[in-house]
């Protein structure tokens, strides 16, 4: 079943190197190539299960070796890159995703899996069916918020920048988007109004 | 801006208590604006349909920051935001009586004793429910106007109505008369009483004018078979090209010590001088006033007082004070024509007399003085004609509302107690006779005398202490305060009182076009006899030439 889809998304941006009941780490296939922060992604698993991008890491596959410069002969980044093949081969971008929602059914419901994806779970990027869908609910303002994680101001702007560009009910999105954050920081002016600002920059 | 329908919940029930009135918190959709204080809705709970009437409106939020920190709405997205998260609009309903849960009649409203259920959904009160409370419009019932935005009739329950003295209040310019003019259009129609208008400015009999100076019309021309007109100054009518049904002359001898009593305030008199009248009444019985007013009785005059012990200067201000009634022509040293009894004769039939003053509508002594002798004339009848019928096992005599203005000057609490009018505010609804007031200052009437009245019809007010007059000794007057405080000046009532039942504020009917004489003129209930139907016929055949 899950090879068949496979075929279909012939593309995955990537595989699942680990994995938490709350968040996966992915390794890209490709240099450089990932979703941008705040990206939604998902997993071809039973139930399919979705993740939103919360940090992209650039590094040498070997942390015991530092990378050094090279480009000091090159004209520009791109010879340096074509004058060292073995680059591509060396360095890796990983990133890591919150896991904030699994499809049942039709719908995509804002939650936990119950168990977390398998290691080499491949990842691939969402489509804007699956976008608009998962935009009927806000519940991953409060998974994000509740991560613990100390960006989530930006994450959750980029997140609504990013899921807004291709769904039609963009406004209505933004507005949900507010009033979640605003029941979720009760009490906590200074937070309410610098995400409000800048919310309503990103229409 | 949201639809007023009753299909969606306009809010929900959040808190409150039946002492302290509910908390509604608004949708979203439904913003404070849309909503008045006076509004009915009604909470539908999952046992009971309680109709409830809006007594405040607030603005709450939902973090208490914000009401120390203000956010940054420019951006219109945030300000939607902030608006539909944490503020958001609250009202204070009273809960006033219990609608059936599925359609019934008005007998299965009763006043509400209970409060519904946490969160139970809040709608504006349907046209149906408004029917249901107040009635439709019958035999008994007249329709005033709607509630503010709606199209349903409030009907007041005319029959009930008359049984007491009832007032209509407000400061100058709210639309008193034009009220007042549609109340009596109902009672007439309606058959329930006979009025005595006493129409100080002449605007109540044939014609009268609006604020910006349109030509109305009064009730004469509109029901010219039921309304007689009674008049002080013939002339005045003829200029105006109308006449009159009969011209009051009243004799000197019909002046009793009682209405100059009552004129005391406006003729500037001591009370010593009052209470020489009683005296010279004893000396020289009905030729009093003549006599005192007579330079020949002077010598007789200077004796009497030596006798009695007057006071020669006292004695001597009432004789001048009392000059200025010289100059009133309807008052004769002859005897008068007997309009009392031409009153009577109309009133017994079912028939509505206007008394207008002619070239004495600002002459506040002229008007006191023929309405407390007419009207102490007229009570001294009733009382006999309800009593003989009482033991004779028969019928009460034929209802009568006396209409009075500038009411204050009559009920003041220094005379209320002694005054005609306040004998019947107080207690002659047991002969069929009672006051309707009109008064721009109920704060100048014997608190005593407002509690007794019983429907009371408020137009816009700005004075604290009237308002305070009108509420006085109202059950929930806390709440209907901020009602009154806020009726509009134009075309805006609250009725309270034993006719209605429950407080409203309505939009009053139109009054003044052909449309709204053609509506006035239907079901009308009078029952002329034969012969008057004749003339009734040839005279509505006359209106419709004239519409």
């Amino acid at each position: 079943m899950t090879s068949e889809i496979n075929k279909q998304f012939s593309k995955p941006l990537g595989e699942v190197i680990q994995s938490t009941s709350y968040e996966i780490v992915v390794e890209s296939h490709t240099l450089y190539k990932t979703p941008p922060l705040g990206g939604i992604i998902k997993i071809l698993s039973e139930p399919e299960i979705f993740g939103l991008v919360t940090s992209i890491k650039n590094s040498p596959f070997d942390n015991t070796r530092q990378v050094v410069a090279r480009g000091h002969e090159e004209l520009n980044e791109e010879t340096l890159y074509t004058s060292n093949p073995q680059l591509e081969k060396l360095l890796v971008t990983n990133f890591s995703c919150l896991l904030v929602g699994t499809k049942s059914t039709n719908k995509i419901i804002q939650n936990v899996p119950s168990t977390p994806p398998k290691i080499h779970a491949f990842v691939y990027e969402c489509t804007n069916d699956d976008l608009q869908k998962f935009t009927d609910s806000t519940n991953f303002v409060n998974l994000l918020i509740h991560s613990e994680n100390n960006n989530f101001q930006e994450i959750l702007l980029h997140c609504v920048k990013h899921v807004s560009k291709t769904i039609n009910n963009q406004e209505d999105f933004i507005m949900r988007v507010g009033k979640a954050i605003i029941s979720l920081h009760q009490g906590n002016l200074y937070t309410i109004t610098s995400l409000l600002e800048r919310l309503g920059n990103v229409s | 801006m949201s639809v007023k329908n009753n299909i969606q919940p306009i809010g929900h029930v959040v808190g409150g208590s039946l002492s302290k009135n509910l908390q509604i918190r608004l949708e979203t959709s439904t913003s404070v604006e849309d909503i008045t204080v006076g509004t009915y809705l009604t909470i539908s709970g999952s046992k009971a349909r309680i109709l409830g009437i809006v007594v405040d409106i607030s603005i709450g939020f939902t973090d208490s920051n914000l009401e120390s920190n203000s956010l940054n709405l420019s951006n219109p997205l945030v300000s939607k935001i902030v608006n539909e998260t944490v503020i958001f609009g609250s009202l204070t309903v009273k809960p006033m009586v219990i609608l059936p849960q599925i359609k019934g009649s008005a007998e299965d409203i009763s006043p509400a004793k209970t409060i519904t259920e946490y969160y139970a959904p809040v709608y504006f009160t349907t046209d149906e429910d408004i029917a249901l409370v107040f009635g439709a419009e019958d035999q008994k019932h007249f329709s005033l106007g709607t509630p503010l935005d709606m199209e349903t009739k409030v009907c007041l329950d005319l029959e009930k109505f008359v049984t007491r003295s009832n007032g209509i209040f407000g400061k100058s310019g709210t639309g008193k008369t034009f009220l007042t003019r549609l109340l009596l259009i109902g009672i007439l129609q309606k058959n329930v009483a006979s009025c005595l208008v006493f129409d100080m400015h002449n605007e109540y009999g044939w014609r009268g004018k609006t604020e910006k100076g349109k030509e109305v019309k009064g009730l004469k021309p509109l029901f010219p078979s039921q309304v007689v007109i009674f008049t002080l100054d013939n002339e005045s009518l003829r200029r105006r090209g109308t006449t009159a049904d009969w011209t009051i002359k009243i004799g000197y001898d019909e002046i009793e010590p009682d209405d100059i009593n009552l004129l005391a305030d406006t003729l500037k008199l001591s009370d010593i001088a009052v209470g020489y009248c009683e005296l010279l009444k004893r000396e020289w019985k009905k030729s009093w006033i003549k006599n005192l007013l007579d330079p020949e009785y002077q010598p007789i005059l200077d004796e009497l007082s030596k006798s009695l012990g007057m006071n020669a200067q006292a004695l001597s201000s009432l004789k001048n004070r009392l000059q200025q009634i010289k100059r009133f022509d309807f008052l004769t040293e002859e005897k008068g024509n007997d309009f009392v009894s031409q009153v009577l004769n109309y009133s017994d039939r079912g028939m509505h007399i206007v008394l207008e003053f002619g070239k004495y509508q600002n002459n506040l002594t002229a008007y006191m003085l023929v309405s407390n002798i007419l009207t102490r004339r007229l009570h001294s009848h009733y009382i006999r004609k309800s009593e003989e019928m009482e033991n004779a096992g028969g019928t009460k005599p034929h209802p009568l509302v006396i209409v009075l203005e500038e009411a204050h000057k009559f009920l003041a609490p220094q005379i209320s107690s002694h005054s005609i009018f306040g004998m019947i505010a107080r207690e002659d609804r047991k002969y069929n006779i009672t006051l309707l007031v009109i008064d721009q200052r109920p704060s100048a009437i014997d608190q005593e005398i407002m509690s007794q009245i019983g429907t009371k019809l408020s137009c816009a007010l700005d004075n604290d202490r009237d308002i305070d007059a009108i509420l006085s000794g109202t059950a929930d007057s806390r709440d209907l305060r901020i009602i009154l405080s806020r009726v509009s000046p134009k075309q805006q009532t609250l009725i309270t009182g034993h006719s209605v039942p429950i407080p409203v504020v309505i939009k009053t009917r139109e009054y003044g076009d052909s449309n709204s004489y053609k509506d006035l003129l239907k079901n009308n209930s009078f029952n002329p006899s034969k012969k008057e139907t004749n003339i009734t016929k040839k005279i509505e055949e006359d209106l419709e030439d004239l519409f």
